[in-house]
């Protein structure tokens, strides 16, 4: 399912990256919210994933490396070993925890908040 | 807060120096926003403070970023690398270990926060948005203690092995201090915010004896305290909602109001004092054990911690929950269906890691053990 130019990690970074600029764009508060909580559930599964993929040793799908500014030794560099898949699978559970917890909060900007 | 998001999953996933410090400040940047645009009335003192800890911290982990990078090997394409494998292969002599030591070990122990570097947590906490209280506490406090796991810790080992009785000894009295405080603490926020800061100083202790059992209780620990904490504050949130007020001395009776949440509250209570069966248990326990083979006096103070949070747990529960009604707890009624199945969620992952804790070491086993090969 990922080969070396989408791997778990970039989607862990880039769901909640896209889905909080589209945010900006949602004026309605409930639409923002909803968005929002489709977007951490959306992150919760692909963490999920990451568990399977681990239990499977598919470490393919778990590392990406880009070199980013060579001429500086800098890369985009990202791996999931066993914290990082740990932490990444709290973030994943907690904001759609969150996101429901507070669901009825209201907020001047809701868009802007939730982004 | 999903910019924020975004920025934690890359501190966690990152595996160059450049990149880990580019996703550590995305995921620091939208909170001072957060807090200064919807906090509380003292929001702005509260978010000043929270930015000036928070930035002096990433400054010095900037300043160790380039002079470790300015020491590692050439590569093909460059003279140095920012590559986590170059990073943990840098070659410092021991006096330019501690100083970098010290560079990064402030950058992530303001973060944490241990003691004495916490003060703008309880103010942090008080004055945010419930929801970015949650994020702070439940998971933003983890990339401290992620930064020394993934990164000081196999960097400078000799560092670590010399200083390691300086923060573990920093790390219990922030243990009892802490405890201390949380006892007297009036305000529901801040009693969360100084529990928060006594469990953190124990996991800070265990990663630095660098003794098996003691990093593997960390890594189990360091999921289930953010499932508690955040289940902590969710009941915080519920109650500052219905009545308004979250000062301790003013609330009492509420389980005569709200049988549900006080049940719920009591089981994340049991949790946060480490009973069997919750998922603090077998994290707590084998941080204790790898303090005592590490130096018997300093488990028996950070031990002394464990009566201290049933003491000014037990007392928080009593005097909020249960006891007579005021004319301002009269009114409380009990949890909405959407409140009761999201405090459920975090209850089964209470006493499932709890009673089956074994996936968790499964998945860390391989980290532990790369990261103790440095020690060897």
């Amino acid at each position: 399912m990922f080969g070396n130019s989408i791997t778990i990690p970039h989607l862990l970074i880039f769901i909640p990256v896209l889905a909080g600029i589209l945010t900006f764009f949602i004026k309605s508060q409930s639409g923002s919210k909803a968005w929002s909580l489709f977007a951490a559930f959306a992150t919760l599964g692909v963490s999920v994933l990451s568990l399977v993929y681990s239990k499977n040793n598919e470490l393919n799908g778990l590392t990406y490396n880009y070199e980013w500014l060579k001429y500086i030794g800098a890369s985009f560099s990202v791996s999931l070993d066993g914290v990082g898949r740990l932490l990444t699978l709290l973030t994943a559970i907690s904001f759609p925890v969150i996101f429901i917890a507070t669901y009825k909060n209201s907020y001047k900007n809701t868009n802007v908040f939730m982004a | 807060m999903l910019l924020s998001q975004a920025g934690l999953m890359g501190v966690f996933v990152a595996t160059d120096a450049l990149l880990f410090y580019f996703f550590w400040e995305l995921a620091l940047i939208p909170v001072y926003f957060l807090c200064s645009r919807w906090g509380g009335e003292r929001r702005i003192q509260a978010t000043f403070k929270f930015f000036v800890y928070t930035f002096a911290g990433s400054l010095l982990m900037l300043v160790g970023i380039i002079y470790t990078y300015l020491h590692t090997a050439a590569t093909p394409v460059s003279d140095h690398s920012f590559a986590m494998q170059a990073f943990h292969g840098v070659l410092l002599n021991p006096v330019q270990q501690n100083w970098m030591f010290w560079l990064f070990f402030i950058a992530f122990a303001i973060k944490m926060p241990v003691f004495p570097f916490h003060t703008w947590q309880p103010d942090t906490y008080e004055q945010s948005p419930a929801a970015v209280t949650m994020v702070l506490s439940g998971v933003m406090v983890k990339m401290g203690l992620f930064g020394v796991i993934r990164w000081l810790l196999p960097m400078f080992p000799q560092a670590v092995m010399k200083f390691d009785n300086v923060v573990i000894g920093l790390s219990v009295v922030g243990i009892i201090y802490a405890s201390l405080i949380a006892i007297k603490q009036d305000d529901l926020k801040r009693f969360a915010a100084y529990s928060s800061i006594a469990h953190i100083g124990l996991m800070c202790a265990a990663i630095f004896t660098t003794k098996t059992i003691a990093l593997e209780g960390v890594m189990v620990q360091l999921f289930n305290h953010g499932i508690n904490i955040i289940g902590l504050w969710i009941v915080i949130e519920l109650i500052e909602k219905q009545l308004g007020v979250r000062k301790i001395s003013q609330l009492g009776g509420v389980a005569h109001r709200a049988p549900v949440l006080t049940i719920m509250l009591v089981v994340i209570a049991f949790a946060n004092i480490a009973l069997p069966l919750t998922n603090a248990f077998i994290g707590e326990f084998m941080m204790f054990a790898g303090l005592f083979q590490f130096n018997i006096w300093y488990a028996a103070f950070a031990g002394f911690s464990i009566i201290l949070a049933a003491v000014y747990t037990l007392n928080m529960v009593q005097k909020v929950f249960y006891g007579e009604n005021n004319d301002l707890t009269a009114s409380m009624t009990d949890i909405s269906l959407n409140e009761k199945f999201i405090l459920s969620v975090v209850l089964v992952l209470i006493f499932f890691v709890g009673v089956y804790p074994q996936p968790f070491f499964e998945i860390t086993k391989d980290s532990i053990y790369f990261l103790l090969t440095r020690f060897r």
